[in-house]
């Protein structure tokens, strides 16, 4: 699917016990069907950033609000094209570089001009680009350096920290099991250069990734690594498998985690039930607790913004927006993610309540077969859309609208095979719709999740 | 691309260095007059830019003979060349009579050729174009009686700030430098990207 990066290129520090550990994971006879040639791609001078992030991220904080907010907002006003453009743009005049007076941006702005949100004074010799659909239906891609892609696993470690787990080093033993259940979804196992050479394996719970279908459990019971990774739609899959062993910890992220399917994760294999927001343009950005999402990375600033662009009241709701500088490539300032909730600040913790997370939507064919929202997702990030948003009526009928100059005949022809030939695919164009709406959405009774329990968003005690 | 060009210049050019409060000579007048500049006074001029300043400097001894040579060099920019070569048609249009009966100018003119846009201009504008071709001497015009604080007679400030925004070349030409640099280098990210050489190619940790 992708051309190969050579090992050298994918694991800049590899040592012969890392290779041996690679190889046992890669070339295990009941692994799955290998599809994504991936690595860290992180050299030594990578690999320190990343240690000075952890370092970082694990000093206490003083404040909610961190000091460095003007500097990097006088920084991008000067360097980056889009801020420095919209700093001298007549019709709404800024007039400072101070952070407060900046207006607040959105996937809108980025999408259709990635290169516009680069700094002048980026090399751009170490660049990653990963693909993104967000939860406003505008797919784009976003540039990453390997250090920043990496800092995900010393963010995932800080919030395991909470509940005593730490992540196990050395190339001896896998740490890290990331799960996914749909078609096609990306399979791949490396070794993290972070935790000393210890395995990540991303595997895929649907029957077309295996060789035989009882590979499946064999070779997660193989690692039994300490801390799943996933989302719920592969968790709840996940429930159904015979597996040998219990996790230290299980991570859902990516859609919201319904609290029956936690309750009986956390039954079934006697652990704890990590509910974490993260999304692609800054990572792990909040843990739920008790009390609410409580933001854990100390490089992300996070706002709630009204319509008015002004921050609103804690306790009230409005969009959660992040002013982030851990991605030299793509720093934001006052970005709005397309997320919802309150803010109550605690000393120097911050906890966003009643966050309204992305749900996950199962469509279910009139063929008996389901089709999880993320195949949608990848099929779309192969056509440069605008925006783009799938509803299905009923089993046998769609809608799907989409922004964008493609070659609509052939989006179409792979929407229908994908969604077995329904009897109606309505595709029209869409106008356009600066506000935040679902990408995915079903007039079906529930969403395949929904059997297990009424989903409910933390909420601020 | 244009409206950004048109929002920056509009930015830029607003700035509240010169606000020209005061009317000036009727445009047409001042304009008629540079037309009928000698061509000679520029042509010797570009030769030597002893003979600029001695033009200036006869200007001001006709007005103020009590000026020293000294206090004569000071009205002048200590760097020589081609920023220098718009101070003959300046010299020319100054010997108007509208100019020479009004002594409050005074302190605005010995500001005059130290101006920095127009020693500017002459970076990106030959110095028969501010004679003979009519947008440039227009432009000569607007930003002489700008750093003058004056504008024209009978427009508005806005009217006066249109136009010479309309006009001005050295804005202009600084913003279609940052343009095609800007350009350049969102080429340069565009082509990077598609280089990466395998899309997706690090892990992602729960986003």
């Amino acid at each position: 699917m992708y051309p190969e990066l050579s090992e050298a290129e994918r694991f800049p520090l590899l040592t012969p016990a890392g290779r041996q550990l690679l190889q046992a994971m890669r070339q295990h006879p009941r692994a799955p069907l290998w599809n994504w040639p991936n690595g860290e791609q992180l050299n030594a001078a990578g690999l320190a950033r990343v240690q000075q992030f952890a370092q970082a991220l694990n000093q206490p904080r003083q404040q909610s609000r961190p000091d460095w907010l003007d500097e990097f907002t006088e920084y991008c006003c000067h360097q980056v094209p889009f801020y420095r453009q919209r700093l001298n743009r007549n019709s709404s005049p800024i007039g400072s570089t101070a952070f407060d007076a900046q207006p607040s941006c959105a996937r809108e702005d980025l999408a259709p001009h990635v290169s516009n949100f680069v700094p002048d004074d980026q090399s751009l010799d170490e660049l990653i680009v990963f693909s993104t659909s967000g939860t406003t239906g505008h797919p784009t891609r976003m540039l990453f350096t390997p250090a920043v892609a990496a800092c995900g696993v010393p963010l995932i470690e800080y919030a395991l920290a909470r509940y005593g787990v730490a992540l196990p080093r050395g190339p001896q033993q896998v740490a890290i099991t990331n799960v996914a259940a749909y078609k096609d979804a990306f399979t791949t196992a490396i070794v993290v250069a972070w935790l000393g050479e210890a395995g990540c394996v991303r595997v895929n719970l649907h029957p077309s990734a295996w060789r035989h279908s009882a590979d499946c459990a064999a070779f997660i019971n193989q690692w039994r690594a300490p801390v799943w990774l996933g989302d719920p739609v592969a968790f709840e899959q996940l429930l159904q498998i015979e597996l040998d062993h219990e996790p230290q910890a299980i991570v859902s992220s990516i859609m919201h985690m319904p609290d029956a399917l936690k309750a009986e994760l956390a039954r079934r294999f006697n652990c704890p039930v990590l509910d974490i927001i993260a999304m692609t343009e800054v990572g792990l950005l909040a843990l739920r607790a008790d009390d609410g999402h409580e933001v854990l990375p100390h490089d992300v600033y996070v706002e709630i913004l009204g319509d008015d662009d002004r921050p609103v009241a804690d306790g009230v709701r409005g969009e959660v927006t992040v002013t982030s500088r851990r991605n030299p490539l793509m720093p934001l300032v006052r970005y709005r993610t397309g997320d919802f909730a309150a803010m109550r600040r605690d000393g120097s913790r911050t906890i966003l309540c009643d966050y309204q997370g992305r749900v996950p939507v199962l469509f279910e064919l009139a063929t008996g077969r389901t089709v999880h929202c993320m195949e949608v997702t990848r099929l779309m990030r192969r056509y440069p859309l605008m925006q783009y948003k799938l509803h299905q009526v009923d089993r046998d009928h769609f809608q799907f609208g989409y922004r964008g100059h493609v070659d609509i005949d052939a989006l179409t022809l792979e929407l229908s095979s994908l969604l077995d030939a329904p009897r109606v695919l309505e595709v029209e164009p869409m106008p356009w719709n600066p506000t935040r709406q679902r990408l995915w959405s079903t007039a079906l009774q529930g969403d395949g999740l929904s059997d297990l329990a009424p989903r409910r968003s933390s909420s601020c005690s | 691309m244009l409206g950004l060009i048109l929002s920056f210049i509009f930015c830029v050019t607003c700035s509240p260095a010169n606000v020209m409060k005061q009317l000036g000579p009727p445009l047409e007048m001042i304009l008629h007059r540079l037309s009928h500049c000698p061509a000679d006074l520029f042509e010797q001029a570009a030769q030597s830019s002893r003979l600029t300043r001695a033009l200036v400097c006869d200007y001001f001894r006709q007005s103020q003979p009590e000026l020293a040579s000294d206090q004569l060099d000071a009205l002048l920019p200590a760097h020589t060349g081609l920023n220098m070569l718009w101070m003959p048609m300046a010299v020319w249009l100054l010997s108007d009579a509208w100019f020479k009966d009004r002594p409050e100018l005074q302190a605005a003119l010995h500001e005059l050729f130290k101006d920095p846009k127009l020693s500017a201009l002459m970076e990106l504008v030959k110095p028969d174009a501010l004679v003979n071709d009519p947008d440039r001497r227009e432009e000569f015009v607007r930003l002489l009686l700008q750093a003058l604080d004056l504008r024209p007679a009978g427009e508005t400030l806005e009217q006066a700030l249109d136009r010479l925004n309309t006009l001005d070349s050295v804005e202009r030409s600084r913003i279609l430098r940052a343009t095609r640099e800007a350009e350049r280098r969102a080429r340069e990210v565009r082509e990077a990207m598609a280089r990466a050489k395998a899309q997706e190619s690090a892990s992602r940790y729960g986003e």
